[in-house]
């Protein structure tokens, strides 16, 4: 059953029905089983993996809250780990591991024959197995107590609006929240929809109308000039964002419908004035679990170390910085998907971190040698820009099919700049029709503005703010553009499939 | 207390008003787009052609593609070719149905029998919703391909979003199936879609093209195509009508990739099982009719284009009037051939 289909619909509205009806004591049972029944019938063996791991956490996290031996506590901690992370390593990893030693072998002339895996992805594994290990961590670090109840436990990891693409909001935030008290009110449900409304706006209308340019480049790596596959990769840059934060505002919106409120996972990543200020916008979720459960443990531990070496001790905070952000970084990339593609964007974002943090004294200065200081209206979007060149640019290996197409693709923007040649076919611009480049660069632009507005507010209170007229036809403007120039028939969703 | 009521029902008010507005521009929205569609696609003008013979009819074409350029109604009095592009069996039932329950007079029914008539292809071919809504009844039809939310989606959007993700309407620029502007003459006459090109270049490579649009990737028997054919020839026979089963003819580049790549002995002989109970039904067997002429009288490697057209309706018109119309003789069952 796919999120954006006829059948979620129905599902999602008998569900929605049933679990206001059923007294408070039977719904996390119930959102459960739905939940399960959701996953079943996109993945039945899948399910399988998801309640025995789930099972696994709750008897470990059982077992760290009752042991008082640090020690012990700690061995259990590790098992949990290894159990999540095992299960992600085999499941997403091993073909990936597989090939590169079958690679590396074979340049060393040792062959052997490589064992052929068919290994499905579980769906939504990584954003359940990162929320499973938060879960874990927490309760080991006693900042939650273990939870006693499965269902609610269970609930939380398999939540399904987020199930596929998250946001991974904390056990600490959401299973606080189960089970839903609060009585139905307009408020909630209007909230809910402006989400879903503006979800499929971006989704339907944007994202899915750049895809058939984006597709059109990146799947011919050589053919078009480099005006185009720059135009293509600050396409793909907008695809991405508006097709991700869609599935967090259709997650959101649904939550909403059902009661919940589930976390922000995107603050206007592109109005970001740096990569890091990029970092703190862009999937919020992700961004801070790896703060939290990678970054800054790994951080602190080389710091402790470089402190204790003579040599590095007076950088030791740099070092441990760069080591930190470079190591979190590929790791974030290899969390997308198994490709040495996802790898070269996740050094890119590092090393644009840690260029970002050695240079800054060097770009204050420059800064105010050029005066731009005293000018914020000038300097802010030169900022704006610069990080949004250099976030398009990192995407281009974030999309292409291997690393390969993307050096050839970035090559054609350096090299061969200039020039339309074979970028108009049949009256179509890359697969777009003039329509249609209308439609998407007068949807981006009025995605701009919005995104503008909603840096001080939220959307509801936005709306809320406004006389009814103009909020009215706000919401037709938006409900039709998407029933009009919404592009139907594509209903996965690109982070879907991490 | 009373405030809290008066602003609640002020809310829930506002919210019905709203809904009202939306349901009024949908609706008025739908309804330019339907007008539209039917006044400028092929689908429309047939319909509006359909019309004007409305109560005159007593030979009835309907089918597919192959049909509707392939059956020239012109060469035969009260005839009319209401085939459409990539209509299945299943719609074709519906319609058929539709058409009889107003046009008693209907005397002969005809409809194509070709090699790829029970591909599961047709079967998940996309139609217009809107237009079918008005034939196909959507809740048997999910019920019987158990898939009764995918159906009943069709028909919401048929009946309420007509205009779904189709930014084309806004711009009116013509669709591939739209009359694109007023042609010295029109190239839908009684029904008939006229092709005037010929197949005389790229012929295996265009050949292979159709076999495999046709074939690859696809069931050759689909069961649910099956299952409305036997309800076609069960609706002929209760209504007392002569259901004329034409195998339409092909290229020889078509009919020898097309062979290669499906038993058509077998898809017939299924057929044929089915025929056997209906002394009603006639099958005309035209597919090598035209081997030897193929580059001058198809458009491309399995649609006659007009002169094929003609020849091939002269012909059923005289085998129409030999067996059935003129009552020269007695029915009889089976296959026949020109040849």
């Amino acid at each position: 059953m796919a999120f954006l289909s006829f059948e979620f619909l129905v599902f999602f509205a008998l569900t929605a029905a049933l679990h206001r009806a059923l007294p408070s004591r039977f719904r996390n049972l119930f959102l459960l089983l739905a939940g399960y029944f959701f996953y079943a019938t996109n993945q039945l063996v899948g399910l399988l993996l998801l309640v025995l791991s789930t099972l696994g956490d709750f008897f470990l996290a059982q077992g760290i809250a009752a042991q008082p031996d640090p020690r012990a506590r700690k061995r259990l901690l590790v098992l949990g780990l290894v159990l999540n992370l095992g299960i992600l390593a085999v499941f997403k990893y091993a073909v990936f591991v597989g090939d590169f030693f079958h690679t590396l072998l074979s340049r060393l002339h040792i062959t052997y024959a490589q064992p052929v895996l068919r290994l499905i992805l579980p769906l939504g594994i990584s954003y359940y197995t990162f929320k499973k290990i938060s879960y874990l961590v927490d309760v080991y670090r006693r900042k939650l107590g273990a939870e006693r109840s499965f269902s609610r436990l269970a609930l939380y990891v398999s939540f399904f609006p987020a199930i596929q693409a998250g946001p991974m909001d904390r056990a600490g935030e959401l299973m606080t929240q189960f089970p839903a008290k609060d009585r139905p009110d307009s408020g909630r449900l209007v909230e809910g929809l402006q989400l879903i409304v503006w979800g499929l706006f971006k989704k339907l209308v944007i994202a899915d109308r750049l895809a058939i340019l984006v597709d059109t480049v990146f799947n011919q790596p050589g053919v078009f000039r480099g005006l185009i596959v720059a135009l293509a990769a600050f396409a793909y840059a907008w695809q991405i964002y508006c097709d991700f934060s869609a599935y967090t505002d259709l997650a959101r919106g649904l939550g909403r419908l059902l009661g919940f409120r589930l976390m922000q996972n995107f603050r206007q990543p592109y109005l970001a004035r740096s990569i890091g200020d990029f970092w703190r916008r862009w999937h919020i979720s992700l961004s801070t679990w790896l703060r939290d459960y990678l970054f800054l443990p790994v951080s602190y531990s080389l710091l402790r170390r470089f402190s204790r070496r003579p040599r590095l001790a007076p950088r030791a905070d740099r070092f441990a910085y760069v080591v930190s952000v470079i190591l979190t970084m590929v790791l974030c990339g290899l969390w997308h998907g198994a490709g040495w593609t996802f790898v070269v964007w996740g050094l890119l974002q590092g090393l644009f971190l840690v260029l970002s943090f050695l240079t800054k004294k060097v770009r204050r200065r420059a800064v105010r040698a050029l005066g731009l200081n005293r000018r914020p209206r000038w300097h802010r979007p030169m900022r704006v820009a610069a990080t949004i060149s250099m976030v398009s640019f990192s995407w281009i290996f974030f999309r292409a099919a291997s690393v390969r197409d993307a050096l050839t693709l970035t090559a054609d923007i350096f090299a061969r700049p200039a020039g339309l040649s074979g970028v108009w076919t049949n009256g179509f611009f890359a697969g777009l029709s003039l329509l249609d480049l209308v439609v998407a660069g007068a949807a981006v632009a009025g995605l701009i503005a919005v995104e503008h507005l909603l840096e001080k507010t939220t959307l509801h209170q936005l709306l809320a703010a406004q006389p009814t007229w103009r909020r009215w036809m706000v919401y037709y403007l938006v409900i039709f553009a998407v029933l009009l120039f919404g592009v139907y028939g594509q209903p996965e969703f690109i982070y879907g499939r991490f | 207390m009373a405030v809290s009521d008066k602003a609640g029902s002020r809310r829930k008010l506002k919210g019905i008003l709203f809904v009202l507005i939306l349901g009024l521009l949908n609706w008025g929205l739908g309804r330019i787009y339907v007008g539209r569609e039917m006044a400028l696609s092929r689908i429309g003008q047939i319909e509006r052609q359909f019309d004007q013979c409305r109560g005159q009819i007593t030979t009835l074409a309907v089918g597919d593609s192959h049909m509707a350029t392939g059956f020239d109604p012109r060469v035969l009095s009260g005839a009319f070719n209401f085939a459409l592009h990539g209509e299945t069996y299943i719609y074709n039932y519906f319609k058929l149905k539709h058409i009889l329950d107003s046009n008693p007079q209907v005397r002969v029914v005809l409809l194509p029998l070709d090699l790829h008539s029970f591909s599961s292809w047709r079967a998940d071919k996309e139609l217009p919703d809107f237009y079918w809504v008005r034939y196909a009844n959507y809740l048997e039809l999910g019920w019987l391909s158990h898939e009764p939310l995918k159906y009943l989606g069709k028909y919401i959007r048929g009946r309420f979003f007509p205009y779904l993700g189709e930014l084309g309407a806004v711009r009116g620029v013509p669709r591939q199936d739209r009359v694109k502007r007023p042609a010295r003459r029109p190239d839908v006459i009684q029904g008939l879609v006229v092709k005037t090109g010929t197949y005389d270049e790229n012929r295996e490579k265009l050949a292979l093209r159709r076999v495999r649009l046709h074939f690859f990737g696809h069931q050759a028997f689909d069961e649910l195509v099956a299952h409305y054919f036997r309800k076609i020839l069960e609706l002929c026979a209760a209504r007392g009508k002569t259901l004329v089963l034409v195998k339409f003819p092909v290229s020889e580049p078509y009919y020898r990739l097309a062979t290669r790549r499906v038993a058509a002995a077998k898809i017939y002989r299924r057929a044929d099982e089915m025929i056997r109970p209906y002394p009603n039904v006639r099958v005309f067997d035209y597919q090598k009719l035209f081997f030897d002429r193929d580059r001058l009288l198809f458009d491309d490697p399995d649609h006659l284009n007009e002169a094929g057209a003609r020849i091939l309706s002269l012909d059923i018109k005289r085998r129409l009037f030999d067996q059935t119309v003129g009552g020269m003789e007695a029915p009889s069952k089976g296959s026949s051939s020109p040849h």
